[in-house]
């Protein structure tokens, strides 16, 4: 089975007993303290880092904030969070 | 948060510069491999981020792959202090010593305290204490309060209440004394019976029938008065007999006194020896023992903060020479010594009795002088004796 069809299952199951999408799959998780920090759980990498702006690669796609200040306050195998004042979120999927 | 910020110090972590091209790939790379990074700051070209001194090893072999320079900026946490002292083990033992002290002292008893006692001395107080285990340096949690208390009352009769209480590392031994209560007369039945031998002088009885009169002579251990009154109807009902007899007795004391004295006489050397007290253990403070004939006086200084004494402290005890030298008396001093002793005693054993007659006779033996008082004397000799029914 291909993961595409798995990822498929896997949302079609959550949504048929109302669990949150994407737990059951490997997408990843968004958790933001208003837009003081953000932490993303599922990451697999950064893509650049700067004070301004910082990108994220999530698996299926690219998470990018803009803001000021930003800084990393802390990394860890597939967790990032992520301080400053956060002025936007994008995704690029 | 703070949980976070003592388990970071407790492992040590180093703030690490990370420059080159892809700083980010560092980072990506760190993460892989499971080394957690944080507080990561940007500062121009250069990336700031903390890592735990033990992955410091791993992130140089990354640092390679991922083409960037690495230089410690700081290192903080318990094992760069350790690190720092790890050759003075003055500190180390110190630390350990403090640390068991801190930790085992407060389970021991520093000071015994007694409070409420009027009568009874405190020192009597404190040593039934020491006996049944409260002592400085006793165990706390070995103290079974309450069954201590009762056992203190029994091993003190004159105390009708005690409480131990255990504040701290103090115990207080709180008391109230018994009041002695009125004498209750005894009405048992008895008789009067006669002290020593003599010749019956005067009879008083109060209550019973005398069963001597004036001009008889008794023994020791006679019956004087009897603890029985007969009616007109030939009744006899028993009492507890009451009253004085009073008698003519002979009575002898003899003094010796050696002619020769043994006398310390202090040579002028003198010695102070201290030992340390640390809850009844004793470590003296010097070496050898004192070899010469000596006389000592002890003083002791304890520690104390505020009003709590503790459980340490120095005897100081002086030792003076002394050489004993035999010195004689002269007869007349040794005369004059025996008068005085007499009279001491005269004082001791004719306690109450009426002196009549008294001649003194000195001896002279080659040692000693011996000074023999006999005593014609008047004296009370009833004394109470229970009556035996079955008799």
């Amino acid at each position: 089975m291909s993961r595409k069809k798995v990822y498929k299952a896997a949302e079609q199951f959550s949504s048929a007993f109302e669990i949150m999408p994407g737990t059951l799959s490997s997408a990843c998780g968004i958790q933001m303290s208003s837009n003081r920090e953000v932490l993303i759980d599922g990451c697999r990498g950064l893509l650049e880092y700067g004070d301004e702006k910082i990108r994220v690669n999530v698996g299926n796609g690219v998470v990018q904030l803009v803001g000021r200040g930003l800084e990393i306050k802390s990394l860890s195998y597939k967790a990032v969070v992520i301080s400053g004042y956060i002025l936007s979120v994008e995704f690029e999927m | 948060m703070l949980f976070v910020k003592l388990v970071r110090i407790l492992l040590g972590y180093v703030r690490v510069s990370v420059s080159g091209e892809h700083p980010e790939r560092f980072l990506n790379l760190c993460a892989n491999n499971g080394i957690a990074v944080w507080n990561v700051k940007r500062r121009d070209e250069m990336l700031l981020c903390s890592v735990f001194a033990r992955d410091y090893k791993r992130i140089r072999r990354l640092r390679k792959r991922s083409r960037v320079r690495l230089r410690i900026r700081h290192r903080r946490g318990i094992p760069f202090v350790v690190h720092r002292y790890r050759y003075r083990k003055g500190i180390v033992v110190g630390a350990l010593i403090f640390s068991l002290f801190l930790g085992f002292m407060p389970k021991l008893v520093w000071s015994v305290e007694v409070s409420g006692n009027e009568r009874v001395s405190t020192a009597e107080i404190l040593s039934v204490a020491n006996e049944i285990g409260i002592k400085n340096g006793a165990k706390i949690s070995s103290l079974d309060t309450e069954n201590l208390r009762l056992d203190f009352l029994i091993k003190m009769p004159q105390l009708s209440w005690s409480a131990i209480n255990i504040e701290g590392s103090r115990v207080t031994i709180d008391v109230r004394e018994r009041l002695s209560p009125e004498l209750v007369e005894d009405k048992s039945p008895c008789n009067l019976v006669a002290t020593a031998d003599g010749i019956i002088t005067k009879v008083y009885v109060k209550k019973g029938s005398a069963a001597v009169k004036v001009g008889d002579a008794v023994r020791k251990g006679d019956v004087v008065a009897l603890g029985t009154v007969e009616y007109g109807d030939l009744s006899t009902v028993l009492c507890h007999a009451m009253g004085e007899v009073y008698a003519q007795t002979d009575r002898k004391i003899t003094v010796t006194v050696p002619l020769t004295e043994t006398k310390l006489i202090p040579t002028g050397k003198n010695e102070t020896r201290r030992v340390f007290q640390l809850f009844g253990v004793y470590l003296p403070l010097y070496l050898g023992s004192v070899k010469y004939d000596y006389t000592a006086t002890a003083s002791e200084k304890t520690l104390q903060s505020g009003e709590v004494v503790l459980p340490v402290s120095i005897i100081e005890a002086e030792f003076r020479e002394v050489k004993k030298t035999t010195v004689k008396l002269s007869l007349d001093d040794a005369k004059k010594r025996a008068k005085t002793e007499l009279k001491l005693l005269e004082a001791e054993q004719l306690k109450g009795a009426k002196i009549k007659k008294k001649s003194i006779t000195f001896t002279e033996t080659e040692d000693a002088i011996i000074i023999t008082a006999d005593y014609v004397c008047e004296e009370n000799i009833a004394t109470e004796k229970p009556l035996s029914i079955i008799e």
